[in-house]
């Protein structure tokens, strides 16, 4: 990727972020007829003096108009400041960057889990193509997509924690021990996907030819494979992980408070309940942030791992 | 063809072990006897007091007290105060600090401590305002005087609300938000986050010995998850069990279970204006009578609430069981008084109708609170029995209160937390007291009632208990005989603990959790 080309996906990042954010702050405003006392209650039936209300109205700004308001947040935030979280009572980065080494771990761990899982389930499926191991993962890969990641996380508390006592309970600070669980949970559901991409991955470089050669040059099965296949047929593969990857760094929110692991997506469920709309706003911000910047290590990875693009100046 | 499965099963094999066996080991175990262990879910981002409604949660991981304490039927006891008098012009309170009270750093909790700390409030907190607004606060020894603007009848329960828990100001060296203020519970922090907070014995407490030396208090939102925490060991008490849990902890050799009526009333606004249905007071004692309640709490929502009929819930001392409820569940009642209004099924449809109308009434309700749906379906089946058709409208909250304002309704959920500060009249008036030309948004209904209004008035400078028990329990009848509203149940709320420990009592304040009653077993 040129310097140009470089420069004008920033200056397209940028716009859609101003246009996310203009959507995020007027679905918000718009759709909320009394903010101030959302604010200060959340969904809550409770009573509220006009006197509380009028007060968070002030020290928040919300009596000036949507674009004043807008406006403001749009230049703090092009200085670095998204705002200040009302329910948290400190500044919206600060309040991310709480959250973020949470989110951040789980996201890794269970990427490692499920590239451990999915990989070789992948190949080995693809090597036994309609066979009854093909058809046990395949399987296994339905049921993991349909089951929903609460029940799927429930489960796991109720047989790996509170049966076997293998694994704790509450998960409210950031260990190994209490990551293994979400990171499991997030896991499976993701493996079921990627085990069915990595098989038809495999399956369809199988049948090229250059593998066929490769056989008849007598290589070893494992040789074709990781020097020859796998490289091949990973490829493809890397959109995928990179759009996995944007969206647990977004949070994983149902796992997430399942476990009552103090992560981004576990905030974002928060400040929706409480109507912080500038916390909101921030994660968002966020996330379509952190989407765009895995897109641009993905469109550069592409280049590095497949020659042939670069030249082109494009990928499939 | 061999060999690559083998290798490529083994690494995932042994990644997955290797991640799984770095867990284990710090696995569910029992705390060491020294430390109590409670599962609680969590709103407060920091130990700041005068933050939002942070004071709550410095009050239930029991660091802070106030000068009173709500008892089980919400009445303001001594706390930090151990007595007090109001003046006979109604506009200065005197409360007489006890001697013995200290803060957790050793200092003595004298009037003047008190003032400071009140007046601090005042100073950071919009929300003190709205409790009462005072003249002049003054301290002489241990005797604290507040002189208010305006008479303030329920000053006792005003300064129960944590908001007003009294810390040492004198401590400018500390950060409030992480290391919590410096107080006079049982409890002081250790360390502090969202997610889990650690606190050890206050080593000064003045009300007898702290039974524990370590309390870990970790925040766990999925209620699934709370239960699963208890019996497994890895917390000895749960705050508030999900109705379904319940019956796993029946047990009694392993757990104690406390439950009681909360503060809230789940309840249906009836909109009794002119234009409406329910204008015609009959029709709406038809509908109440028709609603049959004690089944909706009892066997539909498995007892996890009281039925409803007084406004006031049953935790409140407010005349619960002597009130009468002349619309109680009786079918052919309402049968025969929607008859006498008119109404009648003349096609045969099951719905009565008067002149050429359908009795069709909407009802508004919101979904977050799961009981809330519930009991609009139920009020729609036991109507249609009677031949009213209920309409159902879910809304988002947001909108439900914009709608209940506007009366842009026939009934309307609510699911209201009635006396925060001991006391059920902004409740009582929010809702029912008339709206003159919006003097009281709240009331939305159009239902106005002269004797209501005088008793609410007489009620706004009666400072005498006993008396204003009486006022609102005039009231409530009011309600009850008007037909003014359809009070479905009241909440329980819960407590979970393993006998382990003892004394682990929910109260229907919703912030006296961590308290020094919670001991070990046999102490």
């Amino acid at each position: 990727m040129r310097l140009r080309t470089l420069g004008l996906y920033l200056l397209q990042a940028a716009a859609t972020l101003v246009g996310i954010s203009f959507i995020m702050f007027a679905i918000t405003m718009l759709g909320t007829q009394d903010l101030a006392r959302q604010l200060i209650t959340g969904a809550e039936d409770t009573i509220v003096s006009q006197a509380e209300i009028d007060a968070v109205t002030r020290e928040l700004g919300l009596d000036e108009p949507f674009f004043v308001q807008f406006g403001h947040w749009l230049l703090s935030a092009a200085q670095g400041d998204l705002g200040f979280s009302y329910m948290a009572r400190k500044p919206v980065v600060d309040k991310i960057l709480e959250c973020l080494p949470a989110t951040v771990t789980l996201a890794a761990a269970s990427l490692v889990l499920m590239t451990a899982i999915s990989l070789p389930l992948g190949i080995l499926a693809a090597y036994h193509k309609n066979r009854w191991l093909d058809y046990a993962i395949r399987g296994a890969t339905f049921f993991g997509i349909s089951i929903p990641g609460f029940w799927m996380g429930l489960m796991l508390l109720w047989s790996l924690g509170l049966k076997l006592h293998l694994f704790p309970i509450v998960s409210s600070t950031v260990r190994w021990d209490t990551l293994f669980l979400p990171a499991l949970t997030l896991a499976i559901s993701m493996s079921a996907k990627y085990t069915r991409q990595v098989r038809s991955a495999v399956l369809e470089e199988l049948g090229q030819d250059y593998v066929v050669g490769a056989r008849a040059r007598g290589m070893s099965e494992l040789h074709i494979l990781t020097r020859d296949v796998l490289p091949n047929a990973l490829l493809p593969l890397i959109t995928l992980y990179g759009l996995s990857i944007g969206s647990l760094l977004g949070g994983a929110a149902v796992v997430e408070i399942v476990f009552g692991w103090q992560g981004l997506g576990n905030l974002a469920v928060k400040a929706i309940e409480y109507r912080d709309i500038r916390l909101l706003q921030g994660i968002v911000v966020w996330i379509a942030g952190m989407y765009m910047i895995v897109n641009l290590i993905v469109d550069l990875l592409y280049g590095v791992l497949d020659p042939r693009l670069a030249k082109k100046g494009a990928r499939p | 063809m061999k060999r690559p499965y083998a290798l490529l099963l083994s690494a995932a094999l042994l990644g997955t072990a290797a991640m799984g066996l770095a867990g284990c080991g710090g696995s569910a175990s029992q705390a060491p006897a020294d430390t109590l262990r409670v599962g609680v879910t969590n709103f407060a981002d920091s130990l700041e007091p005068t933050d939002n409604y942070f004071a709550w949660v410095v009050m239930r991981y029991g660091i802070g007290e106030c000068l009173t304490k709500f008892d089980d039927m919400m009445r303001p006891q001594p706390w930090i105060a151990e007595s007090w008098t109001v003046s006979d012009d109604k506009l200065t309170w005197t409360f007489k600090i006890k001697d013995n009270v200290v803060f957790s750093n050793g200092n003595k909790v004298t009037a003047e401590a008190v003032k400071s700390s009140i007046e601090r409030v005042f100073e950071k907190s919009d929300r003190a305002k709205t409790f009462f607004d005072y003249d002049a606060i003054t301290a002489d020894g241990q005797t604290l005087t507040i002189r208010t603007k305006t008479p303030v009848p329920t000053m006792p329960g005003m300064l129960a609300d944590p908001l007003f828990l009294i810390i040492d100001t004198s401590v400018t060296d500390r950060d409030y938000r992480t290391e919590g203020p410096i107080a006079t519970g049982p409890y002081v922090v250790k360390s502090f986050q969202k997610s889990n907070c650690v606190l050890e014995a206050n080593p000064n407490y003045w009300d007898g010995d702290v039974p524990f030396k370590h309390l870990e208090v970790p925040s766990i939102d999925d209620p699934n998850t709370r239960a699963m925490s208890l019996q497994s060991g890895e917390t000895d008490v749960i705050v508030n069990v999900a109705s379904g849990d319940l019956p796993l902890f029946e047990d009694k050799e392993k757990y104690d279970i406390s439950e009681m009526a909360s503060l809230r009333s789940a309840l249906a606004r009836l909109n009794v204006a002119p234009g409406h249905p329910m204008h015609d007071k009959r029709v709406r004692d038809a509908l109440i009578s028709a609603c049959d309640r004690k089944t909706y709490c009892d066997v539909i929502l498995k007892g996890t609430f009281i039925p409803g009929g007084p406004a006031v819930p049953p935790s409140l001392d407010y005349g619960f069981d002597q009130l009468s409820d002349p619309n109680a569940y009786n079918v052919d009642r309402a049968n025969k008084l929607l008859d006498e209004a008119g109404w009648k099924d003349t096609d045969g449809d099951g719905i009565r109708e008067k002149d050429g109308q359908k009795l069709t009434m909407n009802f508004v309700y919101y979904s977050s609170r799961a009981e809330l749906p519930i009991f609009a379906e139920a009020t729609q089946a036991d109507a249609k029995k009677v031949g009213i058709d209920i309409q159902l409208q879910s809304v988002d909250y947001n909108v439900l209160d914009g709608m209940a304002k506007e009366g842009d309704y026939d009934l309307i959920i609510s699911n209201i937390l009635t006396a925060n500060t001991g006391d059920p009249e902004v409740y009582l008036n929010w809702y029912w007291k008339t709206n003159v030309n919006g003097s009281n948004p709240q009331n939305g209904s159009g239902y106005s009632n002269p004797q209501y209004d005088a008793l609410s008035d007489a009620l706004a400078v009666e400072f005498d208990p006993a008396k204003r028990r009486e006022i609102m329990i005039q009231m409530q009848q009011i309600l009850l005989d008007d037909g003014a509203v359809l009070v479905f149940g009241y909440p329980k709320t819960n407590m979970v603990s393993s006998t382990r420990v003892t004394g682990a009592r929910i109260l229907p304040a919703d912030y006296y959790w961590i308290t020094k009653d919670i001991r070990p077993a046999g102490q």
